[in-house]
């Protein structure tokens, strides 16, 4: 500021304090047109005139919240259905951006120096929730049951009490940070920034957004500096255990907000009461990741799913002991496990969990889908590398007589495939093609009465195919992600390049609600899919 | 679902560096509230469009441009319309990108020069900056003028500017 004079200054101040006049006016934009470094000062004065109005007033404006906080009548559990939960969670997307402008980010960002956090009025109680303010959204969880009264608004997690009785709840605060509470535990948000851990197990991974991201414990305060942790505090003992995986936390004194340590990556530290304490070693498994949210829901949900006695097979891939067989699940019926050839084992849609990869021109697994059906389902999860060919096979019948099925994606990533028939049919590409790189769920669903084949990727319908003959549905002998070529074929090689996790095939017709459902529950987690 | 996740991240994350480019169009903090407003929402109809490949700040900004301008429009302002322009006003976008980084140095250098006012000071830019406030009913009820308040002000944003400069400056050496 100091190469702009104290006219131009003045004349910015009036500007926003509604007292400019027209001459005012009239002078700001050729000054502003005609001067860079104008331009420079009316921007930085803009700048404080919004930090102003966003960050100070918040912080004087009411964030603490008492026992009342939570306005809704308790929720005991989550949505049943896992539908209402996505729209829940689009619902509060769309909320959460709304009132991002009114968050009461608080305490701007404190450094990491020694006047962290101070662990002020925890109690205070001169002020109410507002009844608007977010501090973070609830974005996946897995079995999640809370304390009643104790429990969030839908996914909107506001100023006030969580109680999780059982389950793991994944928390996306509003400046980024990503907090996965274990059950049982008790967190008592204050705002996007700071939250309270009473008791229970959390694991925190803070974006460079969320630097200064602070949690409260009795026996001290942790402050994120752009890292991930694990942090524990015992229940009975009031002792708190930090376990740095990544990055810096600073361990502030709760009272006075000194900072009594740095922790860094690999190490861990223990206070109980004011004073350090050992520390025990960690276990990984109390701090759950947000990927094993999803591969706990998919699990809970595959015994379920297995219930169904349409589920023709059902391929969880899994690697056994003999590392060329694909299990089938759903065998009583004489539908044999399938045999891999080439494809090699590899991880999946979560940590701890497999997939196959295809690779080579070589690489497949025989199936063998038995049986003259009137409804068939095929839904696999895939993750592709690239698309090499004209068409790329992900679940082809052996050869092309009548009444066998195909599914493939074209170079493009459109789904194309069917059953093959007599005569004529018509495709119709409605929706979105596959993309590459990103675990995606794609179900085919073929229908004699109907004599119509609809693929949905995503759940989104993509490809209409009808046709007018009659035709049984016969698969018969099939390779999955490859194609045993009909002579002659000018298409031979329809090689898949990428992975594949989960097939189930079913002798029915599902309906686009039933494969919404299995994109839900299947999906990856929101953090940690990325490769 | 992925998608949504990052999106939310993103907009979150934008919020304030698109409220102080509105406020550059439009002046008044509770206006720029609006416009900022119905910029998200226009955003997240547009959020099938956007290019996850590609910066968020720049495509997010364009569509605050036009919310800002499409408000000054329709409120009228003719002679604000005619200060800033549509020309003016990408000028402004275009450096406001540029500057993204120190953006960010700026707005944390005001906590610690906020520390640094007087008790008084800090109240008086409290009580100004509480929402739906204007000066001159501020002033009123002081009774004093709306141009003696704002001059107070005026060398309280001063403290301040002078003081985020002082620091980002000590920042660079240390």
């Amino acid at each position: 500021m100091n190469t702009i004079d104290a006219e131009l200054e003045g004349l910015f101040n009036r500007l926003v304090d509604g007292i400019a006049s027209d001459a005012d006016e009239q002078q700001l934009g050729e000054v502003l047109r005609s001067s860079p470094q104008a331009r420079r000062a009316y921007q930085e004065f803009m700048s404080l005139h919004s930090a102003l109005h966003w960050d100070y007033v918040s912080a004087l404006a009411p964030e603490v919240a008492g026992d009342n906080s939570l306005k809704s009548p308790p929720a005991v559990s989550l949505p049943a259905s896992p539908m209402g939960w996505v729209l829940a969670f689009v619902a509060g997307t769309i909320v959460a951006s709304v009132v991002a402008i009114f968050w009461p980010s608080t305490n701007v960002d404190r450094a990491a120096n020694e006047n962290v956090a101070t662990h002020q009025p925890r109690e205070a109680a001169n002020t109410s929730p507002k009844p608007d303010s977010l501090a973070a959204l609830l974005v996946d969880q897995v079995g999640a049951e809370f304390a009643e009264g104790r429990s969030p608004d839908g996914v909107r997690i506001g100023p006030g009490e969580y109680e999780l009785l059982k389950g793991i709840v994944h928390l996306r605060f509003a400046q980024g940070a990503d907090v996965v509470l274990a059950s049982p535990a008790r967190l008592d948000v204050r705002d996007a920034q700071h939250t309270r851990l009473v008791y229970g197990n959390v694991r925190v991974t803070a974006p460079p957004t969320a630097r200064g991201f602070t949690i409260a414990t009795d026996a001290a305060d942790y402050v994120d500096l752009g890292t991930e942790f694990g942090l524990r505090v015992d229940r009975r003992s009031g002792a708190s255990d930090l376990y740095v995986f990544d990055g810096q936390v600073n361990v502030a004194d709760p009272r006075t907000g000194k900072v009594l340590s740095e922790v860094v990556q690999g190490e861990s530290s223990r206070y109980v009461e004011g004073a350090v304490g050992a520390v025990p070693e960690v276990d990984a498994d109390a701090f759950p990741t947000p990927g094993a949210i999803g591969f706990q829901r998919w699990q809970q949900h595959e015994r379920a799913m297995r219930a169904d006695d349409r589920l023709l097979a059902f391929y969880p891939f899994r690697r056994t002991a003999d590392e060329t067989v694909l299990v089938n699940t759903q065998n009583e019926d004489g539908m044999a496990a399938g045999r891999i050839e080439g494809a090699g084992w590899t991880t999946g849609r979560w940590p701890g969990k497999e997939a196959l990869l295809f690779d080579r021109d070589t690489d497949f697994v025989q199936l063998d889908i038995p049986g003259e059906h009137q409804g068939l389902t095929i839904a696999a999860w895939l993750k592709l590398d690239r698309l090499d060919f004209v068409f790329n096979a992900i679940l082809n019948s052996d050869g092309y007589d009548l009444g066998h099925v195909h599914l493939q994606l074209t170079r493009q990533g459109h789904p194309r495939g069917g059953v093959a028939v007599a005569g004529q049919y018509e495709d119709r590409i409605v929706g979105n093609s596959v993309p590459l790189g990103q675990w995606t769920h794609v179900a085919s669903v073929l229908s004699r009465e109907t004599r119509s084949h609809r693929v949905y990727v995503n759940g989104v319908l993509a490809l209409e195919r009808h046709w007018r003959a009659d035709q049984v549905l016969r698969p018969g002998s099939c390779r999955l992600g490859n194609w045993l070529a009909i002579e002659n074929d000018r298409v031979t090689n329809r090689a898949l390049r990428g992975r594949v996790d989960e097939l189930a095939v079913w002798s029915r017709v599902l309906s686009v609600d039933e494969i919404k459902n299995l994109v839900e529950v299947g999906r990856p987690g929101m953090l940690g899919n990325a490769e | 679902m992925t998608a949504s996740a990052e999106f939310v991240t993103q907009i979150t994350r934008v919020q304030r560096q698109l409220h102080a480019f509105i406020l550059s169009m439009v002046w008044n903090a509770t206006d720029a509230d609006d416009v900022l407003q119905q910029t998200n929402l226009v955003l997240w109809e547009k959020s099938a469009e956007f290019d996850a490949s590609r910066p968020f700040l720049p495509w997010a900004m364009q569509f605050a441009q036009w919310q800002a301008m499409a408000w000054l429009t329709s409120r009228r302002r003719q002679q604000q319309r005619m200060v800033i322009d549509d020309g003016l006003a990408k000028l402004l976008a275009d450096e406001a990108l540029a500057d993204e980084r120190a953006f960010e140095a700026r707005r944390h250098a005001l906590a610690s020069c906020m520390q640094k006012l007087r008790p008084e000071q800090r109240e008086l830019i409290a009580r100004r900056y509480e929402p739906e406030i204007s000066v001159t009913a501020l002033a009123a009820a002081g009774g004093v003028t709306a141009k003696a308040l704002s001059d107070r002000l005026r060398r309280i944003r001063h403290a301040l500017l002078e003081c985020i400069q002082k620091t980002i400056a000590e920042e660079a050496f240390s």
